[in-house]
């Protein structure tokens, strides 16, 4: 192999070399951002503690991704008194409560028009649901998920 | 953005152009100083760019910048070696382009504005297109009149149609949005929104896919619609809408193939190309060839033969990559591409409202333009012409494309 062809092959390496350097200095930090969620100072992600997070909003203005934070007892319903206002025609004025006892979360049907369904199952009107963390939670047509970080 | 990271991977973005250009100085070629000045105005215009933006966005992707300056770097140091005439015109395009990823980015006013102005948009973007049927201008003799001239400056209007459309799409769909989630119309098993809403989508997606059809301008129409059926499936996220899209394109490519000969050559082309070779089949055998050619590692740039292809410093660019940098420098180049369309997904699941599906329709036409003309060169699918975004000669497609992106950027931080 004559010099210049080996320092045309050398070029060409070292193109093709630099090239997914910087294919892999990009995955670098895509996979830096991946493992550090909450840094480089983007703004603080959802609020912290047991929250329901809207899935889907129904007529309500709710937009999917937004959340309630969760008291004790919260009270779900269309009436404005509630904690959580679904402004829904599918939802009833007092919907259902969620509150916090023996260490879990329960999800208790007020007799509602429309029914409470969790995970898909319908509740019997107020008989109190066990919760867990990840549960999809339906008042008439609007869904909301819980998210308890202590669960 | 976190300064440090942007601008590393912009010099490692910058570099693969230059190592790419060492083989026009060893071999001596012409080309090897031109790409050079190239490189060195480029370089420092997107640093620049990178200082303002970094400034003025109060978060922004840090990966968009430096992906666009991989493509564009590499893209002036190929049309240096493919085309050294028009070189000086596509460095001015470049740098032109930088400043419109700046202006997609920066400018005063809000993303708001585009959407309140769709109709305006779409109409002057319509009639643009339409002129080109009455004073159009062809690229060869006998090609499809695709260009406006205008004081010595030659404009295209179908690719300021392809953002008009998106824009169009995103502002009209967000508006209805909840509608079109819901879907109380019944046909047969589907779940539609009522056909007076669906009206003004089916217009202007019909009068450009006509148009274009009219022009034989089947790439761009091509993509017209996979941009259309997409944001449709992304705003709705009803598969019903896929479902009867495809079904829909079946029978508009059916009735193409039987109304214009433009098409049926194409689909017998991408059948067989060698049946062909030395007329209609021609320049995708060519590119085949070259595309073989090269080999795993390429003949290195200047050192092969793909300026035999016709077009190849604009829609079959492709071809020369895979010729002179090799397969491995070709699945580089598709891997920037798939990045850049992840990366504007995840701005706009990050984003909300217009600013979301701006942002989705932004990555799919940038990723599915790149995808339908690299398709067509390896006869993956039909070929059909359109630019490779940031890669190609063509000032219109150039400012374009660096516009939408720099509206990408903008979309995440606009929330």
């Amino acid at each position: 192999m004559d010099p210049l062809e080996a320092q045309l092959l050398l070029v060409r390496l070292l193109f093709l070399a630099l090239t997914y350097g910087f294919i892999a200095a990009v995955g670098f930090v895509v996979w830096r951002e991946l493992a550090a969620p909450r840094g480089g100072g983007r703004p603080a992600a959802d609020p912290p503690g047991p929250r329901l997070i809207v899935i889907e909003g129904g007529s309500s203005d709710r937009a999917p991704g937004s959340a309630f934070v969760l008291s004790i007892v919260t009270a779900i319903g269309r009436d404005l008194d509630n904690q959580v206002v679904l402004q829904d025609a599918t939802v009833s004025g007092r919907h259902a409560v969620i509150h916090h006892r023996d260490g879990a979360w329960w999800a208790e049907d007020l007799g509602s028009t429309n029914g409470t369904r969790v995970n898909g199952r319908a509740a019997a009107p107020l008989r109190p649901e066990l919760l867990r963390s990840g549960d999809l939670i339906q008042f008439g047509s609007v869904r909301l998920r819980l998210i308890s970080p202590d669960l | 953005m976190p300064g440090r990271p942007l601008f590393a991977l912009l010099l490692l973005a910058w570099l693969p152009a230059l190592a790419a250009a060492g083989t026009g100085w060893l071999s001596q070629a012409p080309f090897g100083t031109a790409a050079l000045v190239g490189l060195a105005t480029l370089g420092p215009a997107f640093a620049l760019l990178a200082i303002l933006v970094r400034r003025r966005l109060r978060i922004a992707d840090p990966l968009l910048l430096p992906l666009a300056c991989f493509l564009m770097s590499l893209g002036l140091v190929l049309q240096a070696r493919l085309a050294p005439a028009l070189f000086p015109r596509h460095l001015f395009w470049s740098l032109a382009g930088v400043a419109a990823i700046g202006a997609g980015a920066l400018l005063p006013v809000p993303l708001r504005l585009l959407s309140r102005y769709r109709y305006t948009w779409a109409l002057s973007a319509l009639a643009l297109v339409a002129l080109t049927l009455v004073a159009g201008k062809e690229a060869s003799p006998g090609g499809p009149r695709l260009w406006l001239e205008l004081g010595g400056l030659s404009f295209q209007p179908a690719e300021p149609l392809k953002l008009v459309l998106v824009v169009f799409l995103a502002g009209y769909l967000e508006d209805k949005q909840d509608l079109l989630a819901r879907g109380d119309w019944k046909f047969g098993p589907l779940r539609l929104i009522p056909w007076p809403y669906l009206a003004p989508l089916a217009v202007m997606l019909g009068s450009s896919l006509l148009l274009l059809a009219v022009q034989r301008d089947l790439g761009a129409a091509l993509l017209l619609y996979g941009i259309g059926l997409s944001l449709l499936y992304v705003a709705s996220l009803r598969f019903s809408y896929v479902l009867l899209g495809t079904a829909a394109f079946i029978a508009g490519a059916a009735q193409l193939h039987s109304r214009m000969p433009v098409a049926r050559i194409r689909l017998a082309i991408w059948l067989d190309p060698w049946s062909d070779a030395q007329g209609y089949g021609y320049q995708l055998v060519q590119a085949l060839m070259a595309v073989a050619g090269g080999g795993f590692l390429g003949s290195g740039l200047g050192l092969g033969q793909p300026t035999v292809i016709p077009a190849v410093h604009t829609d079959f660019v492709f071809a020369a990559i895979a010729e002179e940098l090799g397969l491995a420098g070709a699945a580089a180049v598709v891997l920037v591409y798939a990045i850049l369309g992840l990366r504007g997904l995840r701005g706009a699941l990050r984003a909300t409202g217009f600013a979301a599906l701006l942002a989705a329709g932004i990555s799919i036409a940038l990723t599915l333009q790149a995808l339908i003309i690299m398709g067509g060169v390896i006869k993956l699918i039909p070929l059909t012409g359109i630019t490779l975004p940031f890669l190609s000669y063509g000032g219109t497609s150039l400012i374009t494309s660096t516009f939408m992106l720099g509206l990408l950027l903008r979309a995440e931080a606009e929330r």
